[in-house]
């Protein structure tokens, strides 16, 4: 069987890893190691490595259970097939909701590229607004064009953007 | 004991620090490293303070703490202004700590410039001097074989270029970020910490005596710029001028930013930027616990390298006493290298 690795992001809360490692069980998965990221933290969640051994029907229904769950996978390997999902997080300031939001998701979303997180801070209507923005990628290329096409629209629509610092 | 006569150019926070940290550190220069440093000359803007067999720092020191004219002291030249020692006084090395204009880099170029062409080693924490024109001063020390050195310009006490220079000669500097204004880091601090608007944190810092009466350089992320310009050319040997750099201040920044920031883990701080060759600054979130996650007035740079990766220095951006830490080691560089 080959070696596979997960990266995942869990809530740190009792029980949630104890979940994870009942679907690797189920789907006959041996597993290796389990490494929890605290330095890497994303908001309330942490990511961990999952490092266990499964054939591609396990890895596959593996990796549908956690779907199903609601776990979002950053990084998947099975063998020599590796595949990463990358996440930034921006700050938008202006007004973010008049310059219709919708379309600054949509105009950012794409095949590879989509926006995972939202969270909104608005006064009124006439104030300003503050729009928290996690975007989601595929791989290190489709995440730098969503940032160059946020930017892009934030210019457009005269909004602040304020990335976060490269943190790898 | 080897004695070295210097110029001070400046006699305000930064310059009478300078002398006050020179009379109390007087016989551990001495003993440390053999040498005696005699101020021959004090320039100011009306006039200077002038005596080839030292001047009594102790009473300059005085006066300025007393808000006494330099004046009254019995060394005073009237009219002859810092241009001026720089052309008739026999200095070794020019400590140049005045305050220039982020446009035209004077007068702390025109000072730089002329204690050079008239023989003297020059050691310098003027920012928007050394920024102004970079590549013209360092040129012009190098024609006349002397040293220029500023690292006080950028980073106050925290020994930046110094480190990369003469700790991590072996790697190469892949990028660079961090925080180079406590103005705007005290006042990010106090928004997210003490829940406080934009412009009382500032009343605040002016209070306390970090900012300026008029503290637009730091917010709009112009001191920042400066220093960059420092650290770009110096460091990665880019010719990058003031105009290079993409700006962006703090002021568009509120309570709900910082708040929403709050919530998923992250500070805002106003960061400087040097990667692929360009030069930024502007707000960033930065994860809470990121070693630039500092608070206060402090200044904390991290350097990505290809062989010691990472390596983080926080410290105090300012201060009469702590940017002494770093104008002395240049001096004591300059000597050392220089002064045989």
């Amino acid at each position: 069987m080959p070696d596979c690795e997960l990266t995942i992001e869990l809530e740190d809360k009792p029980g949630e890893l104890a979940k994870i490692l009942e679907i690797i069980a189920k789907n006959n998965g041996n597993l290796f190691s389990v490494s929890h990221l605290r330095e890497k933290e994303i908001g309330k969640n942490i990511p961990v490595v999952i490092k266990f051994q499964s054939d591609e029907k396990g890895f596959k229904a593996i990796e549908a259970d956690l779907i199903a769950q609601k776990i979002k996978i950053i990084k998947k390997k099975s063998g020599d097939d590796e595949e990463t999902n990358l996440v930034l997080d921006f700050i938008i300031l202006g007004h973010v909701i008049d310059t219709n939001i919708k379309d600054t998701i949509y105009s950012v979303s794409d095949s590879s590229t989509m926006v995972r997180r939202l969270n909104i801070a608005i006064r009124s209507i006439e104030d300003p607004s503050a729009v928290f923005i996690q975007l989601s990628a595929k791989g290190r290329d489709a995440l730098e064009k969503g940032v160059k096409k946020l930017k892009k629209v934030c210019m457009e629509k005269n909004l602040l953007m304020v990335p976060q610092i490269a943190t790898d | 004991m080897k004695t070295i006569d210097l110029a001070i150019l400046g006699f305000g926070v930064i310059g009478s620090g300078f002398s006050d940290v020179l009379l109390k550190k007087e016989r551990f220069l001495e003993d440390r490293f053999g040498i005696k440093l005699r101020v021959v000359a004090i320039g100011e803007y009306s006039g200077s303070l002038i005596n080839p067999d030292g001047i009594d720092l102790k009473s300059a020191i005085e006066a300025k703490k007393n808000k006494k004219p330099l004046s009254e002291l019995p060394d005073w030249k009237s009219g002859v202004d810092s241009k001026e020692i720089l052309k008739t006084t026999n200095t070794d090395i020019v400590v140049e700590v005045v305050p220039s204009n982020i446009n035209t880099g004077n007068p702390g170029k025109d000072l730089i410039r002329t204690a050079l062409e008239n023989g003297a080693h020059v050691v310098s924490s003027d920012k928007c001097a050394i920024a102004s024109d970079f590549p013209g001063l360092k040129d012009l020390a190098s024609k006349k074989g002397l040293e220029l050195k500023y690292e006080a310009s950028a980073g106050g006490a925290m020994p930046l270029m110094n480190l990369i220079h003469d700790c991590l000669q072996i790697n190469e500097v892949e990028s660079l970020e961090g925080i180079l204004n406590g103005t705007t880091n005290y006042i990010l601090t106090k928004m997210q910490k003490g829940g406080m608007t934009l412009n009382t944190a500032l009343r605040e810092a002016q209070e306390l005596g970090y900012a300026e009466a008029d503290p637009t350089y730091d917010i709009d992320g112009v001191d920042t710029a400066a220093k960059l310009v420092i650290l770009a050319n110096d460091i990665f040997g880019l010719k990058k001028s003031f105009e290079d750099v993409d700006i962006t201040g703090i002021t568009q920044i509120n309570k709900d930013a910082v708040g929403l920031a709050k919530t998923n883990k992250y500070s805002i701080k106003l960061i400087g930027e040097i990667k692929e060759g360009e030069v930024s600054v502007g707000p960033k979130l930065v994860p809470i616990g990121h070693p630039l996650d500092v608070d206060g007035s402090l200044n904390a740079v991290m350097f990505e390298t290809d062989i010691a990766r990472d390596v983080t220095i926080i410290g105090r951006g300012a201060g009469g006493l702590e940017t002494q830490s770093a104008i002395f080691s240049d001096l004591i560089s300059i000597i050392n290298d220089s002064c045989g």
